[in-house]
């Protein structure tokens, strides 16, 4: 199997009719172990106390908010660059996701912001540029449905999502760049991990949980697309046929 | 509010968000299968008639 074979709907159909129960299985099993780890068997922090345990939510989800943001713009510059639509229509699959993780990210660490900063919100450069990301989710998505031309409103969809990728490294290095109330990174830092071992774990498991969630809803949704081209064919050679 | 409450409305958001996407996937998936099933039944009677 090359790549350009998975350019083809039809093989990428029967890929992922096999993967998905499989994504979505294994997502479930991640995120059964995920919790265990998460409420029970790792300890409260020494300052934030059992408050810490929203971490195991919010973390992962901001991580793969980022990185799905990233994947879009990835499918969309392929979709420029080498006219294949259907990296364009997987971007497409992938933003609502995107935009319920950075919306479960944004809500879930204001909760923890409350009891820990005593706000729910600041205007700080990683918080704020974080909302930028949900809002560039949901302008795509706005996007996307805007025109009942297809052609066009699939490069418009790949001309934001590329131009999108440059809050990616604002959001990322935020807490370097400006002096703000979000902590630094903690995990993904040169000098390796700062949090312990017993913290570290359930976040992989989560990250684990939401990862194959993510492929899982992914490939469900672009089965979802296949079929309306499949049915949209059918339509169009009805008309052809009446036509004649 | 305890620690308690926090965790458990942070973790109830999660949960509904999440399931409330994979819920959203699902009924969308079923309504295109259902489409194109009505779709192929017309072409069928189509021909046969």
């Amino acid at each position: 199997m090359n790549l350009y074979s998975l350019a083809q709907p039809k093989k990428l159909e029967q890929i992922l009719k096999t993967t998905t129960p499989f994504a979505y299985g294994a997502s479930l099993l991640l995120f059964a172990i995920g919790l265990y780890f998460a409420l029970y068997a790792s300890p409260a922090d020494y300052q934030q106390g059992d408050s810490v345990r929203i971490m195991y939510v919010h973390v992962p989800a901001s991580w793969f908010a980022l990185m799905i943001y990233g994947f879009m713009g990835l499918m969309s510059a392929a979709f420029l660059v080498f006219r294949t639509p259907m990296a364009a229509y997987m971007a497409q699959a992938a933003a609502p996701i995107g935009a319920v993780y950075a919306f479960i990210s944004l809500a879930t660490g204001s909760i923890w912001g409350k009891p820990m900063w005593g706000t729910w919100w600041v205007w700080d450069a990683r918080l704020t540029s974080m909302l930028v990301l949900f809002l560039m989710y949901l302008g795509y998505m706005l996007l996307s449905e805007s025109t009942d031309d297809k052609e066009k409103a699939l490069r418009l969809t790949s001309i934001l999502a590329v131009i999108g990728l440059i809050n990616l490294p604002i959001i990322k290095f935020s807490v370097d760049w400006w002096h703000t109330l979000h902590q630094p990174a903690s995990v993904f830092k040169m000098t390796g991990p700062s949090i312990h071992s017993s913290m570290l774990t359930p976040l992989f498991w989560m990250a684990g949980a939401y990862f194959t969630l993510f492929l899982a809803i992914l490939s469900h949704r672009t089965q979802t697309i296949l079929l309306s081209f499949k049915t949209r064919n059918i339509y169009q050679k009805l008309a052809w046929q009446e036509e004649r | 509010m305890s620690h308690l409450a926090f965790i458990t409305i942070a973790y109830g958001v999660a949960l509904i968000a999440l399931g409330g996407l994979v819920v959203m996937t699902s009924v969308k998936h079923r309504m295109r299968v259902r489409q194109l099933k009505l779709v192929e039944a017309l072409v069928n009677n189509q021909n046969e008639s």
